[in-house]
C-alpha cells in the first residue's frame, strides 16, 4: 500500500512538471509567433523559415535579431521592426535601373507591407546617387489634420529596387493634438536669431520653399512634428555654399528652445 | 569519491584561469587602437572615450593621441591594428575634398592648416609632401598588412579625388583590411552617434557590414529621424575594392595579418 502510494506521488510530480514543460514551451512558441509574424508578413515567407539569431541591448531597449534569406530585422519584443538591413550590402550588385518616380513607388509599397497607413513622402536624398547607387527617402505619417505626428519611415534604396537599410520610428500620435505656446514664426525667429549670432549666414534673404526635392537654394522650409515624444517645429535651410545638403533645427513648440542643430561636420 | 570529484573540479577551475589570464594578456598586448584627434585643443571627448572603452573592452590596447601635425598620424599607421581618426574634412565643390585636415588654429581660421591625403598631385601638390599614404609607405601593398581597420570620420574621407586619390581605397591598396570613409559631408551629432554604434557592435562581435548598417538606423533613430548623410559611408578591402571578401570582424583582437 505505501509503495502504491509513493508511486502515485510520484507520478503526479511528474505529470505536473510535464505540463510545466508544455506551457512554456507553448508561451514560447507563441511569443516566438508574435516576434516573427510580422517580419513573416513583409518577408512574404513562413514564419518557419524566419531565423532567430539571439537579441542585443540597444539602450534600454532589448531586441531580437531575425534573418530570412535577404535581410536582418530588429524587432522589439511585441514584434514592432525597429529596422531592416540588407545582408548583402556592401557586396550588392545591381540588377537593372530603375526611374526615381518608380523607386518612391518601391518605397510605398514596402511601407504598405510594414501596415502602416497615411505615411508621405516627405524627403529624397539622392546624394549617394553616383557613388553608391541609391536613393534615401524618408516618409512621415500624417493625423487626420494632415500634419506630421512624430511616426517616421526612413529607407535607403538601390536603383534596382533592392532595399538596403529600413528605420521605423514611432512616437506618441496623441502629442500632436494637444495646444503648443511657440507659433510658426516665432520658432522661425528662434532659429534665425541664433544663426544671426553664431554664423554668417544671410537669412533675411532666404526664401520659403517646402519641396520635398531640388529645393530652391538659400530657402528654409518649417513644419510641425514630434521628436522623442515633444511636439516640435522643424526648421530646415538650404544654402548655396552647402548646396548638397541642409541645416536643421528642432525647435520645442513649448518653451522654443532649440533642441536639436543638424549642422555639417566640416 | 566526493573528495576527488572535489579535487578535479579545483584543478579544473585552476587550468581554465591560467587560459582566460594568458588569452586576456595576449589580446592586451596585441592591436593598439589608435584613436586620434588631429585638433589640438579640440577633443570629441563624448564620441572617442565611448570608443575607447569599446575597444579596450575588446581586448584591444586603446590609446588617445592628439597630434599637432597630420604627418605625425600616418607614421604610427601601420603599427596599429584599428586606426580611428575623428576630423574635418572639405566640403563638395571644394578643390582638397577628399582630404582630411588639421587646422592648427581655430577652425574658422583656413590658412594655417595641414592636410593628409592618400597621394600627392605633381601639378598641384597638397601643402606637405610628407602628408599622404604613398610618401609614408610607397607602393607596397603589405605596409599597413597589420591594419584591421582604419577608419576615417571626416565629411568626405571616402570621397575619390581625382588629384590626391581616395584615402580609405589606398589604405587597402597599401594592405589594410578595410577601411571607411565617406562620400559626402556629414553632420556632427549624426557622425558622433554613427561612429560610436558602429564601435559598439564590432566590439561586441557583428560584422563591419552589419555594423554599418545598423548605425545608419540607429543614427537617424536618434537624431530626429535625419540620418545626417552617414548612409553615405563608403567601405574598400584590401586590394582597393569594394567587394567584400565576406563578413569582417574586429573580434578576437588580432593584427590584420594574423
Amino acid at each position: 500500500m505505501f509503495n502504491n502510494k509513493k508511486k502515485r506521488v510520484v507520478l503526479f510530480i511528474i505529470t505536473v512538471f510535464l505540463f510545466a514543460i508544455f506551457v512554456k514551451t507553448s508561451e514560447v512558441k507563441a511569443k516566438d509567433y508574435t516576434l516573427k509574424s510580422k517580419v513573416a508578413k513583409f518577408s512574404d515567407i513562413s514564419v518557419s523559415d524566419i531565423n532567430n539569431k539571439g537579441t542585443m541591448d540597444i539602450g534600454n531597449n532589448n531586441v531580437t535579431i531575425l534573418e530570412d534569406n535577404k535581410y536582418y530585422y530588429r524587432v522589439f519584443s511585441d514584434g514592432t521592426i525597429k529596422d531592416i538591413i540588407n545582408k548583402e550590402s556592401t557586396n550588392h550588385k545591381l540588377d537593372g535601373k530603375l526611374s526615381k518616380e518608380e523607386l518612391v513607388k518601391v518605397a510605398d509599397k514596402l511601407i504598405k507591407l510594414l501596415e502602416n497607413d497615411n505615411y508621405q513622402l516627405s524627403s529624397i536624398d539622392d546624394t549617394n546617387l553616383e557613388t553608391k547607387n541609391s536613393y534615401y527617402f524618408i516618409f512621415k505619417q500624417k493625423n487626420h489634420s494632415n500634419i506630421n505626428n512624430g511616426n517616421c519611415i526612413g529607407m535607403e534604396i538601390f536603383e534596382d529596387g533592392s532595399l538596403n537599410n529600413l528605420y521605423i520610428s514611432l512616437q506618441d500620435t496623441t502629442i500632436i493634438d494637444r495646444p503648443i505656446n511657440i507659433t510658426k514664426e516665432k520658432a522661425k525667429d528662434v532659429v534665425f536669431n541664433y544663426l544671426k549670432q553664431n554664423s554668417n549666414i544671410s537669412v533675411d534673404n532666404l526664401c520659403y520653399d517646402d519641396s520635398i526635392e531640388d529645393r530652391a537654394l538659400n530657402s528654409y522650409k518649417i513644419e510641425r512634428d514630434v521628436y522623442k515624444n515633444t511636439s516640435v517645429w522643424e526648421i530646415s535651410i538650404r544654402l548655396e555654399e552647402y548646396s548638397n545638403f541642409h541645416f536643421k533645427y528642432i525647435v520645442d513648440a513649448n518653451s522654443g528652445e532649440i533642441i536639436f542643430k543638424g549642422e555639417p561636420k566640416k | 569519491m566526493y573528495k576527488k570529484i572535489l579535487k578535479f573540479s579545483y584543478l579544473s577551475l585552476l587550468f581554465f584561469a591560467i587560459i582566460s589570464f594568458n588569452s586576456i594578456a595576449k589580446a592586451q598586448a596585441n592591436g593598439p587602437l589608435f584613436i586620434n584627434s588631429l585638433y589640438p585643443g579640440w577633443v570629441v571627448t563624448e564620441s572617442n572615450n565611448y570608443i575607447f572603452n569599446y575597444m579596450n573592452n575588446a581586448g584591444y590596447n586603446s590609446v588617445t593621441k592628439n597630434y599637432f601635425q597630420a604627418y605625425e598620424t600616418l607614421y604610427q599607421l601601420d603599427s596599429d591594428a584599428i586606426y580611428y581618426v575623428n576630423t574635418h574634412g572639405f566640403a563638395e565643390g571644394d578643390s582638397e575634398r577628399g582630404l582630411i585636415a588639421n587646422f592648427v588654429n581655430a577652425p574658422s581660421s583656413s590658412s594655417n592648416y595641414s592636410v593628409i591625403a592618400a597621394q600627392n598631385d605633381s601639378s598641384t601638390p597638397i601643402r606637405e609632401a610628407n602628408c599622404t599614404l604613398n610618401y609614408m609607405y610607397g607602393y607596397n601593398t603589405s605596409a599597413l598588412s597589420k591594419v584591421r581597420l582604419a577608419y576615417y570620420s571626416a565629411c568626405n574621407s571616402g570621397y575619390s579625388n581625382p588629384k590626391y586619390g581616395c584615402l580609405p581605397q589606398k589604405t587597402t591598396q597599401l594592405g589594410a583590411l578595410c577601411s571607411v570613409g565617406f562620400t559626402t559631408s556629414i553632420y556632427q551629432n549624426q557622425s558622433d552617434d554613427f561612429d560610436r554604434h558602429f564601435f559598439s557592435y564590432v566590439s561586441n562581435g557583428y560584422s563591419v557590414q552589419n555594423a554599418l548598417n545598423w548605425s545608419v538606423t540607429d543614427a537617424a533613430s536618434d537624431n530626429y529621424g535625419d540620418p545626417g548623410n552617414v548612409q553615405n559611408y563608403v567601405v574598400y578591402y584590401r586590394g582597393g575594392t569594394q567587394s567584400s571578401p565576406g563578413g569582417i570582424y574586429m573580434t578576437p583582437a588580432k593584427y590584420g595579418n594574423q
